[in-house]
Protein backbone atom coordinates (compact mmCIF):
# COMPACT_ATOMS: atom_id res chain seq x y z
CA UNK A 1 0.00 0.00 0.00
CA UNK A 2 3.01 2.45 1.23
CA UNK A 3 4.37 1.17 -2.35
CA UNK A 4 2.02 1.83 -4.51
CA UNK A 5 1.53 5.59 -3.09
CA UNK A 6 5.35 6.56 -3.30
CA UNK A 7 5.16 5.43 -6.75
CA UNK A 8 2.00 7.20 -8.03
CA UNK A 9 3.32 10.58 -6.22
CA UNK A 10 6.46 9.95 -8.07
CA UNK A 11 4.68 8.88 -11.16
CA UNK A 12 2.50 12.42 -10.52
CA UNK A 13 4.95 14.54 -10.07
CA UNK A 14 6.95 13.72 -13.33
CA UNK A 15 3.77 14.04 -15.22
CA UNK A 16 3.24 17.27 -13.66
CA UNK A 17 7.17 18.71 -14.32
CA UNK A 18 6.68 17.29 -17.87
CA UNK A 19 3.93 19.73 -19.35
CA UNK A 20 4.91 21.68 -21.90
CA UNK A 21 4.92 25.63 -20.97
CA UNK A 22 1.85 25.69 -23.62
CA UNK A 23 -0.26 23.44 -22.19
CA UNK A 24 0.47 24.84 -18.67
CA UNK A 25 -0.74 28.24 -19.75
CA UNK A 26 -4.22 25.98 -21.74
CA UNK A 27 -4.38 24.84 -18.48
CA UNK A 28 -4.08 28.12 -16.37
CA UNK A 29 -6.69 30.01 -19.04
CA UNK A 30 -8.85 27.36 -18.46
CA UNK A 31 -8.81 27.10 -14.80
CA UNK A 32 -10.20 30.55 -14.58
CA UNK A 33 -14.00 28.93 -15.24
CA UNK A 34 -13.20 26.79 -11.94
CA UNK A 35 -12.13 29.14 -9.32
CA UNK A 36 -15.30 30.92 -8.89
CA UNK A 37 -17.23 27.98 -7.27
CA UNK A 38 -13.90 25.20 -6.30
CA UNK A 39 -12.23 27.97 -4.55
CA UNK A 40 -8.72 30.36 -5.88
CA UNK A 41 -6.51 28.36 -7.91
CA UNK A 42 -8.66 25.33 -7.22
CA UNK A 43 -8.00 25.54 -2.97
CA UNK A 44 -11.24 24.69 -2.32
CA UNK A 45 -14.82 26.52 -0.15
CA UNK A 46 -16.93 25.08 2.12
CA UNK A 47 -19.02 22.31 0.61
CA UNK A 48 -17.57 22.09 -3.48
CA UNK A 49 -14.13 20.49 -2.82
CA UNK A 50 -10.46 21.14 -3.72
CA UNK A 51 -8.99 20.58 -6.68
CA UNK A 52 -5.08 21.78 -6.30
CA UNK A 53 -3.03 19.15 -5.73
CA UNK A 54 -4.86 16.19 -6.20
CA UNK A 55 -3.25 13.72 -8.35
CA UNK A 56 -3.51 14.59 -12.32
CA UNK A 57 -4.53 11.06 -12.77
CA UNK A 58 -7.49 11.06 -10.48
CA UNK A 59 -8.13 14.33 -11.24
CA UNK A 60 -8.26 13.37 -15.24
CA UNK A 61 -10.63 9.79 -14.11
CA UNK A 62 -12.82 12.31 -12.24
CA UNK A 63 -13.49 15.13 -15.14
CA UNK A 64 -13.75 12.38 -17.85
CA UNK A 65 -16.49 10.07 -15.12
CA UNK A 66 -18.47 13.06 -14.58
CA UNK A 67 -18.73 14.33 -18.63
CA UNK A 68 -20.48 10.90 -18.73
CA UNK A 69 -24.07 12.11 -19.52
CA UNK A 70 -25.76 9.28 -17.16
CA UNK A 71 -24.34 10.74 -14.53
CA UNK A 72 -26.23 13.41 -14.68
CA UNK A 73 -29.19 12.67 -12.09
CA UNK A 74 -26.46 11.61 -9.66
CA UNK A 75 -26.66 14.22 -6.79
CA UNK A 76 -23.43 14.54 -5.99
CA UNK A 77 -22.84 15.52 -9.88
CA UNK A 78 -24.96 18.19 -10.12
CA UNK A 79 -23.84 20.61 -12.66
CA UNK A 80 -20.83 18.71 -13.58
CA UNK A 81 -22.11 17.18 -16.10
CA UNK A 82 -24.05 20.14 -17.75
CA UNK A 83 -20.41 22.01 -18.08
CA UNK A 84 -17.86 19.43 -18.97
CA UNK A 85 -19.49 18.71 -22.30
CA UNK A 86 -18.38 21.68 -23.57
CA UNK A 87 -14.74 20.10 -22.74
CA UNK A 88 -13.09 18.13 -25.20
CA UNK A 89 -9.90 15.17 -23.81
CA UNK A 90 -7.31 17.41 -24.18
CA UNK A 91 -8.23 20.18 -22.55
CA UNK A 92 -9.64 17.77 -19.56
CA UNK A 93 -5.70 16.77 -19.60
CA UNK A 94 -4.61 20.23 -19.29
CA UNK A 95 -6.77 21.20 -16.89
CA UNK A 96 -6.04 18.05 -14.54
CA UNK A 97 -2.01 18.72 -15.20
CA UNK A 98 -2.66 22.25 -14.03
CA UNK A 99 -4.63 21.74 -10.90
CA UNK A 100 -2.19 19.36 -10.09
CA UNK A 101 0.60 21.28 -9.80
CA UNK A 102 -0.97 23.85 -7.74
CA UNK A 103 0.05 23.57 -3.99
CA UNK A 104 -2.90 22.81 -2.26
CA UNK B 1 -21.30 59.20 -35.72
CA UNK B 2 -18.63 62.55 -35.03
CA UNK B 3 -17.37 60.61 -31.77
CA UNK B 4 -17.16 56.96 -33.81
CA UNK B 5 -14.77 57.71 -36.34
CA UNK B 6 -12.11 59.53 -34.08
CA UNK B 7 -12.54 56.53 -32.21
CA UNK B 8 -11.54 54.24 -35.20
CA UNK B 9 -8.59 56.58 -35.87
CA UNK B 10 -7.41 55.74 -32.41
CA UNK B 11 -7.30 52.29 -33.26
CA UNK B 12 -3.49 51.75 -33.99
CA UNK B 13 -0.72 51.42 -30.98
CA UNK B 14 -2.31 49.86 -28.10
CA UNK B 15 -0.34 50.59 -24.87
CA UNK B 16 1.81 52.90 -26.74
CA UNK B 17 2.87 54.50 -23.33
CA UNK B 18 3.62 51.63 -21.11
CA UNK B 19 5.27 50.09 -24.07
CA UNK B 20 7.52 52.62 -23.49
CA UNK B 21 8.37 52.34 -19.99
CA UNK B 22 10.43 49.41 -19.50
CA UNK B 23 9.41 46.98 -16.63
CA UNK B 24 6.43 48.68 -15.82
CA UNK B 25 3.60 47.18 -16.46
CA UNK B 26 0.24 49.12 -17.74
CA UNK B 27 -1.96 51.20 -15.70
CA UNK B 28 -5.60 49.56 -15.65
CA UNK B 29 -8.39 51.79 -14.94
CA UNK B 30 -11.49 49.87 -14.10
CA UNK B 31 -14.92 51.43 -13.31
CA UNK B 32 -17.56 49.51 -10.75
CA UNK B 33 -16.07 47.02 -8.04
CA UNK B 34 -19.03 44.43 -8.34
CA UNK B 35 -18.48 41.06 -9.80
CA UNK B 36 -17.12 42.14 -13.06
CA UNK B 37 -14.71 45.32 -12.15
CA UNK B 38 -14.00 43.82 -8.88
CA UNK B 39 -13.20 40.36 -10.10
CA UNK B 40 -10.58 42.13 -13.09
CA UNK B 41 -8.72 43.90 -10.30
CA UNK B 42 -7.97 40.40 -8.60
CA UNK B 43 -7.39 38.35 -11.68
CA UNK B 44 -4.70 41.04 -12.67
CA UNK B 45 -3.00 42.06 -9.27
CA UNK B 46 -2.89 38.09 -9.19
CA UNK B 47 -1.51 37.42 -12.27
CA UNK B 48 0.76 40.11 -12.54
CA UNK B 49 2.12 42.46 -9.48
CA UNK B 50 4.04 44.83 -11.85
CA UNK B 51 0.17 46.06 -13.21
CA UNK B 52 -0.77 49.20 -11.79
CA UNK B 53 -4.95 48.82 -11.06
CA UNK B 54 -6.92 51.73 -10.57
CA UNK B 55 -10.39 50.52 -9.19
CA UNK B 56 -13.37 53.42 -8.99
CA UNK B 57 -16.27 52.74 -7.12
CA UNK B 58 -18.66 54.78 -5.47
CA UNK B 59 -19.25 53.43 -2.29
CA UNK B 60 -17.00 52.33 0.43
CA UNK B 61 -19.33 48.99 0.79
CA UNK B 62 -21.07 46.74 -1.92
CA UNK B 63 -24.33 44.79 -1.48
CA UNK B 64 -24.92 42.27 -4.07
CA UNK B 65 -27.96 41.47 -6.20
CA UNK B 66 -27.01 38.15 -5.70
CA UNK B 67 -28.84 36.52 -2.20
CA UNK B 68 -30.27 39.44 -2.00
CA UNK B 69 -33.50 37.80 -2.36
CA UNK B 70 -32.69 35.80 0.96
CA UNK B 71 -32.63 39.13 2.64
CA UNK B 72 -36.33 39.88 1.01
CA UNK B 73 -37.20 36.16 2.72
CA UNK B 74 -35.81 36.77 5.86
CA UNK B 75 -33.70 33.87 5.55
CA UNK B 76 -30.61 36.03 6.63
CA UNK B 77 -30.02 40.24 7.07
CA UNK B 78 -28.67 42.83 4.73
CA UNK B 79 -25.22 42.56 6.18
CA UNK B 80 -24.43 38.78 4.90
CA UNK B 81 -24.65 40.42 1.21
CA UNK B 82 -22.79 43.71 2.14
CA UNK B 83 -18.99 44.00 1.40
CA UNK B 84 -16.12 45.93 2.12
CA UNK B 85 -13.94 47.48 -0.78
CA UNK B 86 -11.15 47.23 2.20
CA UNK B 87 -10.01 43.63 0.51
CA UNK B 88 -9.39 45.25 -2.51
CA UNK B 89 -7.26 48.03 -1.06
CA UNK B 90 -5.16 45.14 1.29
CA UNK B 91 -4.73 43.41 -2.58
CA UNK B 92 -2.83 46.81 -3.74
CA UNK B 93 -5.22 47.92 -5.69
CA UNK B 94 -5.92 51.67 -5.50
CA UNK B 95 -9.71 51.98 -4.90
CA UNK B 96 -10.88 55.59 -5.20
CA UNK B 97 -14.30 55.86 -3.80
CA UNK B 98 -15.99 59.07 -6.49
CA UNK B 99 -18.68 59.26 -8.66
CA UNK B 100 -18.17 58.94 -11.79
CA UNK B 101 -19.80 61.49 -14.32
CA UNK B 102 -18.11 61.01 -17.93
CA UNK B 103 -16.05 58.56 -19.45
CA UNK B 104 -13.53 59.62 -22.02
CA UNK B 105 -12.96 56.20 -24.34
CA UNK B 106 -11.05 57.87 -26.92
CA UNK B 107 -8.78 59.34 -23.65
CA UNK B 108 -9.35 55.72 -21.85
CA UNK B 109 -10.24 58.71 -18.91
CA UNK B 110 -13.10 59.06 -16.09
CA UNK B 111 -14.02 62.19 -15.17
CA UNK B 112 -15.24 61.97 -11.65
CA UNK B 113 -17.70 64.37 -9.68
CA UNK B 114 -14.87 66.64 -8.50
CA UNK B 115 -13.28 67.29 -11.98
CA UNK B 116 -10.32 64.74 -11.41
CA UNK B 117 -9.60 62.71 -14.68
CA UNK B 118 -8.10 59.01 -13.87
CA UNK B 119 -6.51 58.11 -17.15
CA UNK B 120 -4.59 54.73 -17.94
CA UNK B 121 -3.85 52.51 -20.96
CA UNK B 122 -6.42 50.32 -20.69
CA UNK B 123 -9.91 51.06 -19.04
CA UNK B 124 -12.23 48.92 -18.06
CA UNK B 125 -15.97 49.66 -17.79
CA UNK B 126 -18.37 47.63 -15.44
CA UNK B 127 -21.13 50.01 -13.82
CA UNK B 128 -23.98 47.43 -13.93
CA UNK B 129 -27.20 48.57 -15.47
CA UNK B 130 -29.50 51.83 -15.57
CA UNK B 131 -32.88 51.83 -15.27
CA UNK B 132 -35.58 53.05 -18.38
CA UNK B 133 -37.45 55.88 -16.24
CA UNK B 134 -39.23 56.85 -19.15
CA UNK B 135 -40.95 52.85 -19.91
CA UNK B 136 -43.59 53.32 -16.92
CA UNK B 137 -45.89 56.07 -16.84
CA UNK B 138 -45.85 57.50 -12.96
CA UNK B 139 -42.22 55.33 -12.02
CA UNK B 140 -39.28 57.15 -11.37
CA UNK B 141 -36.63 57.31 -9.29
CA UNK B 142 -38.56 59.40 -6.51
CA UNK B 143 -41.46 56.80 -6.60
CA UNK B 144 -39.34 54.02 -6.26
CA UNK B 145 -38.80 54.93 -3.30
CA UNK B 146 -42.23 53.95 -2.34
CA UNK B 147 -42.56 50.85 -4.78
CA UNK B 148 -38.98 49.98 -4.59
CA UNK B 149 -37.18 47.93 -7.43
CA UNK B 150 -35.13 46.02 -5.75
CA UNK B 151 -32.63 45.39 -8.61
CA UNK B 152 -29.99 47.29 -7.45
CA UNK B 153 -28.69 45.57 -3.97
CA UNK B 154 -28.07 47.94 -0.86
CA UNK B 155 -31.04 50.37 0.29
CA UNK B 156 -33.74 49.17 -2.21
CA UNK B 157 -33.56 45.49 -1.01
CA UNK B 158 -34.11 46.75 2.71
CA UNK B 159 -36.68 49.59 1.62
CA UNK B 160 -38.93 45.97 -0.04
CA UNK B 161 -37.95 44.23 2.84
CA UNK B 162 -39.23 46.56 5.67
CA UNK B 163 -42.57 47.21 3.37
CA UNK B 164 -42.67 43.31 3.53
CA UNK B 165 -42.63 43.38 7.32
CA UNK B 166 -45.15 46.01 7.56
CA UNK B 167 -47.51 44.19 5.64
CA UNK B 168 -50.64 43.13 7.34
CA UNK B 169 -52.00 39.11 6.80
CA UNK B 170 -53.68 38.98 4.12
CA UNK B 171 -52.11 41.28 2.07
CA UNK B 172 -51.56 41.28 -1.99
CA UNK B 173 -47.70 41.71 -3.53
CA UNK B 174 -47.48 42.87 -7.08
CA UNK B 175 -44.29 42.26 -8.83
CA UNK B 176 -44.09 44.03 -11.93
CA UNK B 177 -41.20 41.66 -14.46
CA UNK B 178 -39.85 43.92 -17.47
CA UNK B 179 -39.33 42.56 -20.90
CA UNK B 180 -35.86 41.52 -21.50
CA UNK B 181 -32.95 41.68 -21.24
CA UNK B 182 -32.50 42.45 -17.95
CA UNK B 183 -29.91 41.97 -15.18
CA UNK B 184 -30.26 38.52 -13.74
CA UNK B 185 -33.04 36.44 -15.85
CA UNK B 186 -33.63 33.85 -13.05
CA UNK B 187 -33.79 36.30 -10.23
CA UNK B 188 -37.49 38.04 -10.21
CA UNK B 189 -38.75 34.04 -10.21
CA UNK B 190 -36.52 32.85 -7.24
CA UNK B 191 -37.86 36.64 -5.43
CA UNK B 192 -40.98 35.10 -6.17
CA UNK B 193 -40.03 31.88 -4.26
CA UNK B 194 -38.45 33.51 -1.08
CA UNK B 195 -41.32 36.06 -0.56
CA UNK B 196 -43.57 33.64 -0.40
CA UNK B 197 -41.66 31.45 1.59
CA UNK B 198 -41.49 34.49 4.34
CA UNK B 199 -45.68 35.04 3.89
CA UNK B 200 -46.16 31.19 4.15
CA UNK B 201 -44.29 30.87 7.49
CA UNK B 202 -45.70 34.76 8.79
CA UNK B 203 -48.84 35.84 6.77
CA UNK B 204 -50.18 32.84 5.47
CA UNK B 205 -53.29 34.41 4.10
CA UNK B 206 -51.10 36.55 1.57
CA UNK B 207 -51.16 36.47 -1.86
CA UNK B 208 -48.49 37.30 -4.70
CA UNK B 209 -49.62 38.24 -7.88
CA UNK B 210 -46.63 38.98 -10.57
CA UNK B 211 -47.51 41.48 -13.65
CA UNK B 212 -44.80 40.06 -15.82
CA UNK B 213 -43.93 41.53 -19.68
CA UNK B 214 -42.43 37.93 -20.18
CA UNK B 215 -44.03 35.07 -21.58
CA UNK B 216 -41.88 31.92 -20.78
CA UNK B 217 -38.97 32.41 -18.61
CA UNK B 218 -35.50 31.25 -17.23
CA UNK B 219 -36.32 27.99 -15.65
CA UNK B 220 -39.42 28.29 -16.11
CA UNK B 221 -40.58 24.26 -15.73
CA UNK B 222 -38.28 24.09 -12.35
CA UNK B 223 -39.91 27.16 -10.91
CA UNK B 224 -43.65 26.03 -11.73
CA UNK B 225 -43.20 22.83 -10.14
CA UNK B 226 -41.64 24.50 -6.88
CA UNK B 227 -44.40 26.59 -6.28
CA UNK B 228 -47.24 24.00 -6.87
CA UNK B 229 -44.91 21.78 -4.17
CA UNK B 230 -43.98 24.71 -1.85
CA UNK B 231 -46.55 27.44 -2.03
CA UNK B 232 -49.93 26.13 -3.52
CA UNK B 233 -52.78 28.79 -4.45
CA UNK B 234 -50.50 31.87 -2.93
CA UNK B 235 -48.95 32.48 -6.79
CA UNK B 236 -50.62 34.12 -9.64
CA UNK B 237 -49.03 35.03 -12.97
CA UNK B 238 -50.20 36.89 -15.70
CA UNK B 239 -47.93 36.53 -18.51
CA UNK B 240 -46.41 39.12 -21.53
CA UNK B 241 -49.35 37.47 -23.94
CA UNK B 242 -52.13 38.49 -21.52
CA UNK B 243 -51.18 41.81 -21.35
CA UNK B 244 -49.28 41.43 -18.14
CA UNK B 245 -46.87 43.84 -18.81
CA UNK B 246 -47.00 47.15 -16.12
CA UNK B 247 -47.71 50.30 -17.79
CA UNK B 248 -48.39 52.69 -15.19
CA UNK B 249 -48.26 52.93 -11.19
CA UNK B 250 -49.65 55.32 -9.13
CA UNK B 251 -47.21 55.50 -6.09
CA UNK B 252 -49.18 57.56 -3.74
CA UNK B 253 -52.32 54.76 -4.11
CA UNK B 254 -50.16 52.03 -4.73
CA UNK B 255 -52.18 51.02 -7.56
CA UNK B 256 -50.31 49.23 -10.78
CA UNK B 257 -51.82 49.21 -14.22
CA UNK B 258 -51.62 47.09 -17.01
CA UNK B 259 -53.51 47.52 -20.31
CA UNK B 260 -55.86 44.89 -18.76
CA UNK B 261 -56.55 45.93 -15.10
CA UNK B 262 -55.75 48.08 -12.28
CA UNK B 263 -54.95 46.34 -9.21
CA UNK B 264 -54.05 48.35 -5.94
CA UNK B 265 -51.15 46.63 -3.81
CA UNK B 266 -50.21 46.49 -0.50
CA UNK B 267 -46.55 46.17 -1.32
CA UNK B 268 -45.65 47.08 -4.86
CA UNK B 269 -42.13 45.66 -6.31
CA UNK B 270 -41.72 47.23 -10.18
CA UNK B 271 -38.77 46.47 -11.68
CA UNK B 272 -37.99 48.36 -14.44
CA UNK B 273 -37.23 47.84 -17.99
CA UNK B 274 -33.19 48.15 -17.92
CA UNK B 275 -30.44 49.50 -20.51
CA UNK B 276 -26.43 49.37 -20.15
CA UNK B 277 -25.17 51.96 -17.81
CA UNK B 278 -26.12 55.47 -18.91
CA UNK B 279 -22.76 56.59 -18.30
CA UNK B 280 -21.62 54.25 -20.83
CA UNK B 281 -24.71 55.46 -23.57
CA UNK B 282 -23.79 58.54 -23.04
CA UNK B 283 -19.90 58.21 -24.00
CA UNK B 284 -21.40 56.57 -27.15
CA UNK B 285 -20.00 52.55 -26.45
CA UNK B 286 -23.70 51.21 -27.03
CA UNK B 287 -23.67 52.71 -30.78
CA UNK B 288 -27.71 53.50 -30.07
CA UNK B 289 -28.49 50.01 -29.47
CA UNK B 290 -28.53 50.48 -25.50
CA UNK B 291 -26.17 48.22 -24.78
CA UNK B 292 -22.36 48.40 -25.74
CA UNK B 293 -21.43 45.31 -28.39
CA UNK B 294 -17.84 44.36 -27.42
CA UNK B 295 -15.39 41.43 -28.61
CA UNK B 296 -16.44 38.08 -27.42
CA UNK B 297 -12.98 36.71 -26.48
CA UNK B 298 -11.51 40.36 -25.05
CA UNK B 299 -14.63 42.01 -23.96
CA UNK B 300 -13.03 44.98 -25.86
CA UNK B 301 -15.42 47.60 -26.89
CA UNK B 302 -16.17 47.22 -30.48
CA UNK B 303 -16.18 51.81 -31.10
CA UNK B 304 -12.93 51.91 -28.34
CA UNK B 305 -9.55 50.72 -28.79
CA UNK B 306 -8.31 49.48 -25.17
CA UNK B 307 -11.92 50.18 -23.76
CA UNK B 308 -13.12 47.09 -22.55
CA UNK B 309 -16.82 46.34 -20.83
CA UNK B 310 -17.86 43.81 -18.69
CA UNK B 311 -20.58 42.40 -17.05
CA UNK B 312 -24.41 43.73 -17.59
CA UNK B 313 -23.59 46.48 -19.56
CA UNK B 314 -22.00 44.49 -22.14
CA UNK B 315 -23.54 43.28 -26.11
CA UNK B 316 -21.86 39.98 -25.89
CA UNK B 317 -24.07 37.26 -27.66
CA UNK B 318 -25.46 34.46 -25.29
CA UNK B 319 -24.63 34.90 -21.59
CA UNK B 320 -27.27 36.05 -19.56
CA UNK B 321 -26.35 39.26 -16.95
CA UNK B 322 -25.62 37.30 -14.31
CA UNK B 323 -22.38 37.55 -11.60
CA UNK B 324 -20.78 33.99 -12.41
CA UNK B 325 -21.11 35.47 -16.26
CA UNK B 326 -19.19 38.96 -15.21
CA UNK B 327 -16.75 37.46 -13.29
CA UNK B 328 -15.89 34.79 -16.33
CA UNK B 329 -15.65 37.66 -18.46
CA UNK B 330 -13.71 39.81 -16.02
CA UNK B 331 -10.81 36.68 -16.06
CA UNK B 332 -11.21 36.51 -20.22
CA UNK B 333 -10.47 40.21 -20.06
CA UNK B 334 -7.63 40.29 -17.83
CA UNK B 335 -5.91 37.40 -19.75
CA UNK B 336 -6.46 39.85 -22.88
CA UNK B 337 -5.14 42.66 -21.51
CA UNK B 338 -1.98 40.62 -20.56
CA UNK B 339 -1.81 39.28 -23.46
CA UNK B 340 -1.77 42.48 -25.12
CA UNK B 341 0.73 43.90 -23.10
CA UNK B 342 2.97 40.72 -23.61
CA UNK B 343 2.52 41.17 -27.23
CA UNK B 344 0.89 37.66 -27.56
CA UNK B 345 -2.56 36.70 -28.34
CA UNK B 346 -5.39 35.10 -25.44
CA UNK B 347 -6.36 31.82 -26.00
CA UNK B 348 -10.12 31.13 -26.62
CA UNK B 349 -11.36 28.69 -23.70
CA UNK B 350 -14.81 28.20 -23.20
CA UNK B 351 -17.21 30.48 -20.67
CA UNK B 352 -18.91 29.09 -18.31
CA UNK B 353 -21.96 30.65 -16.47
CA UNK B 354 -24.20 28.94 -13.42
CA UNK B 355 -26.88 30.42 -12.22
CA UNK B 356 -28.28 28.90 -8.65
CA UNK B 357 -31.76 29.93 -7.63
CA UNK B 358 -33.36 28.94 -4.15
CA UNK B 359 -37.27 28.05 -3.78
CA UNK B 360 -36.88 27.82 0.03
CA UNK B 361 -33.87 27.42 2.36
CA UNK B 362 -33.33 23.84 1.67
CA UNK B 363 -34.57 23.86 -2.50
CA UNK B 364 -31.87 24.45 -4.62
CA UNK B 365 -31.96 24.83 -8.66
CA UNK B 366 -29.38 26.02 -11.18
CA UNK B 367 -28.51 26.27 -14.74
CA UNK B 368 -25.16 25.93 -15.93
CA UNK B 369 -24.29 26.83 -19.71
CA UNK B 370 -21.05 26.27 -22.05
CA UNK B 371 -20.58 29.19 -24.15
CA UNK B 372 -17.94 29.55 -27.23
CA UNK B 373 -16.35 32.60 -27.54
CA UNK B 374 -16.92 33.15 -31.13
CA UNK B 375 -17.13 33.12 -34.12
CA UNK B 376 -18.52 37.10 -33.83
CA UNK B 377 -20.56 36.92 -30.13
CA UNK B 378 -20.40 34.12 -26.97
CA UNK B 379 -22.39 31.23 -28.06
CA UNK B 380 -24.49 28.89 -26.20
CA UNK B 381 -22.99 25.10 -27.34
CA UNK B 382 -25.63 22.78 -25.91
CA UNK B 383 -29.68 24.17 -25.76
CA UNK B 384 -31.05 20.90 -24.06
CA UNK B 385 -30.27 19.43 -20.66
CA UNK B 386 -29.30 22.90 -19.42
CA UNK B 387 -30.87 23.07 -15.94
CA UNK B 388 -31.66 20.80 -12.75
CA UNK B 389 -33.65 17.80 -13.80
CA UNK B 390 -37.90 18.11 -12.99
CA UNK B 391 -38.62 15.57 -10.36
CA UNK B 392 -34.79 15.89 -9.17
CA UNK B 393 -36.27 14.89 -5.28
CA UNK B 394 -35.44 16.54 -2.53
CA UNK B 395 -31.92 15.12 -2.05
CA UNK B 396 -31.06 17.12 -5.29
CA UNK B 397 -32.30 20.13 -4.16
CA UNK B 398 -30.48 20.15 -1.37
CA UNK B 399 -27.24 19.65 -2.36
CA UNK B 400 -28.03 22.50 -5.17
CA UNK B 401 -28.94 24.81 -2.18
CA UNK B 402 -25.71 23.97 -0.18
CA UNK B 403 -23.61 24.38 -3.69
CA UNK B 404 -25.41 28.00 -3.66
CA UNK B 405 -24.22 29.27 -0.58
CA UNK B 406 -20.72 27.52 -1.58
CA UNK B 407 -20.46 29.30 -4.67
CA UNK B 408 -21.69 32.55 -3.17
CA UNK B 409 -19.34 32.71 -0.19
CA UNK B 410 -16.20 31.30 -2.97
CA UNK B 411 -16.84 34.33 -5.63
CA UNK B 412 -17.61 36.50 -3.14
CA UNK B 413 -13.85 36.24 -1.33
CA UNK B 414 -12.22 35.68 -4.15
CA UNK B 415 -13.54 39.15 -5.10
CA UNK B 416 -13.93 40.83 -1.63
CA UNK B 417 -11.52 38.55 0.69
Amino acid sequence: MTLHTGFSAVFVLSFAFAIPAVAQDEGRALSHACTSCHGIEGRGSTQIPALAGRSASELLALLQELRRPDVAMDVSATIMPRLLRGYDDAQLEALAAYFAQVAP
Amino acid sequence: MKRRAVLAGLAAAPFAPSLLRAQTGPHVVILGAGFGGGSLARALRRADAGIRVTLIERGASIHTCPFSNGVLGGMWPLERVGFSTDGLTAAGIDVIHAEATVIEPENKAVILADGTRIAGDALVLAPGISFDWTAIEGLTEETAETMPHAWQGGRQTQILRDQLVAMEDGGLVVMGIPAPPFRCPPGPYERICLIAHYLKEHKPASRILVLDAQDGFSKQPLFEEAWAALYPGMIERIPGSESGAVVAVDAATRRVSTLFDDITADVANIIPPQTASRLLITAGLDDGLGWCPVDPLSFESRLAPDVYVLGDSALQGDMPKSAFSANMQAKACAEAILARWRNANPQPVPLLNVCYSLAAPDYGLSIADVFAPGPDKTTLMFDQARTTPLGAGPDFHRAEAEYAHSWYDTITSEIYG
